[in-house]
């Protein structure tokens, strides 16, 4: 019963010419795994989805990603809203021979998400929102900023060093757009479009979505669930990984067939 | 360190009723997540609104826990929803009151399976947990009875004795994990309605013997070991006092054990013999009290166990120096041996 945590190593990508990181587990030897995608929040980057993607390295073939102007992948001209976030990761893939993932969202990482799984529904088989914003009711740069602040004391510290490094990468400039891009993305109008089994995952002590939120957002989805995490804060995934890993494993597993990606057969 | 309650995840076995009912409800007023076992399904999902209104998240899992691989799942369940065990309440419990020679040998044995097996089943699916997490606590329901022995209750008071043993030896072997612990809970007689769910052979109805402390005192003591373990921890006066008796004058307080039971573990009701709910659950007495008076709490209650306890320190005091008297005469014959030389 007790999981062994896998090693995950940086991997390069060329994408329309551009360089994009991932840190990628070390692929088990032989039967082609699963594959699981990553993606990260505001200003953040893959680091900080390093200890879940160890515990879940043994089994799936696993990639957190940084998306295009956050981590170390290049940096386009300009902030990218989410729709072209989302067609950025689906090049990724494409360029990846990752053909459909598992796809793992944190905070707007889920928004990018849904944003893929609508625009490009053939890469995602089943999605895990971990924490997923922007809580319609909370939908102003105040409340927004409020609840973060609440939230900030509750998350693991040892999460601050990777967060300063990672907001000093991507840049104040951009984190403010991407901030302002995630207000304007209507996640509750997207949800009801997404076709693949999704699981919320919400931390019991995350003001950022509510309880009330995240059970409006399981209704709007044609296939979703909720799952909470008693006392965990938003970015479950870096301060519960152990508690996530244990809650999406049944559900990643449910349809181990589907979730095989095309380029490792 | 343990969680806080309000950030905790809490199973609970033998949930439908008494002590294990209190317990559930306890937590969830304290904003706990609750796992709640048993193998009554409809009162246990009346228990688990019961403790969301309550503010508590709550799960019900049925379970019996003589079932090895039903326990497994009732563990799996609770990791699968929420991520994370840090309390394991192993209280499911049965009993069954006949004399030894006069007790059905299927119903003796099935006693076994769910006080006994069903708390070795717990352990064996939540200690991989609590391993891999480096946290948990264990919390076994033994009793007052497994310090003393009693008539008519063999099993039930053989199964809560290799209890207490049971967790000795787990709380030796997770020494080597600084946040897993394991707590032994000895409770005295308590107002649940085990008595009327027994399975009975004896011809009359049993009661529990005087003092009575009620199961909301046992839910408290729980809810303190999940927050802050403790080796053992005994509930009720009286408890305290026959440990005590027992240490002091054993075949005096064995004699005394027997003589008690016989004047106030029965009432004056003829009942019929039958298995109780040790083969399979009665729907009835979903409840938390049996409807037994709490004389323990009761100002003559606490008096009595005082008594019982006062009882203890001045038989101690006179066994000491009839040991001391003995002793010393042993010290003259010496003494005169050596003289005569």
């Amino acid at each position: 019963m007790t999981q062994r945590t896998g090693k995950l190593v940086s991997r390069w990508t060329r994408v329309n010419g551009q360089r994009w990181h991932a840190m990628a587990s070390v692929p088990p030897a032989e039967k082609p795994s699963p594959v699981v995608v990553m993606v990260h929040g505001i200003g953040i980057a893959s680091s900080y989805f390093v200890p879940l993607a160890e515990r879940l390295a043994p089994r799936y073939r696993v990639y957190a990603i940084d998306l295009p102007g956050f981590g170390q992948t290049a940096k386009p001209g300009r902030p990218l809203n989410f729709v072209e976030l989302s067609d950025a990761l689906d090049d990724w893939m494409k360029a990846s021979s990752i053909e459909s993932a598992a796809v793992i969202g944190n905070s707007v990482g889920c928004q990018i998400a849904v944003n893929l799984a609508v625009r490009h529904p053939g890469r995602v088989r089943r999605m895990v929102l971990v924490g997923p914003t922007v809580d319609p009711e909370g939908r102003t740069i105040l409340s927004q900023l409020t609840r973060w602040g609440v939230d900030l004391p509750r998350e693991d510290p040892g999460q601050l060093p990777m967060t300063l490094r990672d907001y000093w990468r991507a840049g104040p400039r951009r984190i403010v757009a991407t901030f302002k891009f995630s207000l304007e993305d209507r996640i509750e109008e997207k949800l009801p479009r997404v076709s693949a089994p999704t699981m919320v995952v919400r931390g019991a002590r995350d003001p950022i979505v509510p309880q009330q939120w995240a059970e409006e957002a399981v209704r709007l989805l044609p296939n979703g669930r909720l799952i909470v995490i008693p006392g965990a804060p938003h970015a479950l995934n870096f301060a519960a990984p152990l508690e996530v890993s244990r809650v999406i494993r049944p559900f990643l597993d449910e349809q181990p067939a589907m979730l095989n990606a095309g380029g490792t057969q | 360190m343990t969680r806080k309650l309000r950030d905790s995840v809490m199973v609970i076995t033998g949930a439908s009723s008494g002590i294990g009912r209190a317990t559930a409800l306890a937590a969830a007023r304290r904003g706990s997540t609750v796992v709640l076992a048993a193998r009554r399904e409809q009162a246990l999902q009346e228990l688990a609104s019961e403790c969301q209104g309550l503010g508590g998240r709550a799960l019900a899992v049925q379970t019996d826990v003589r079932n090895e691989e039903a326990v497994r799942n009732l563990a799996r369940r609770a990791i699968e929803n929420y991520g994370r065990i840090d309390v394991w309440v192993n209280n499911a419990a049965v009993t069954l009151f006949a004399r030894f020679e006069e007790a059905p040998p299927d119903i003796y044995r099935q006693v076994f399976e769910t006080n006994l097996f069903g708390q070795i089943h717990g352990a064996r699916a939540v200690l991989p947990y609590f391993r891999e997490q480096g946290s948990g606590v264990l919390i076994n329901l033994s009793s007052v009875v497994a310090k003393v022995g009693q008539p008519y209750a063999s099993a039930y008071v053989t199964t809560k004795h290799a209890i207490r043993g049971f967790s000795e030896c787990l709380r030796q072997e997770v020494l080597d994990a600084d946040d897993i612990h394991v707590c032994t809970i000895l409770p005295a007689a308590i107002d649940t309605p085990l008595y009327q769910q027994a399975a009975n052979y004896t011809g009359r109805a049993p009661k529990p013997m005087n003092p009575v402390y009620s199961a909301e005192k046992v839910a408290e003591a729980i809810i303190s070991c999940a927050e802050h373990p403790k080796r053992e921890v005994e509930v009720g006066g009286s408890s305290r006092a026959i440990g005590a008796m027992r240490a002091v004058a054993p075949g005096m307080s064995e004699k005394a054990a027997a003589k008690a039971v016989e004047k106030d573990h029965f009432t004056d009701t003829v009942v019929p013999p039958g298995p109780g709910n040790v083969l399979e659950p009665v729907p009835e007495w979903a409840e938390v009290s049996g409807g037994w008076q709490t004389t323990g709490e009761m100002p003559t209650g606490k008096i009595a166990a005082g008594a019982a306890g006062a009882a203890a320190v001045s038989g101690m005091a006179v066994a000491g120096w009839l040991w001391m008297r003995n002793r010393d005469d042993g010290w003259k014959k010496t003494i005169r041996k050596v003289q005569r030389k």
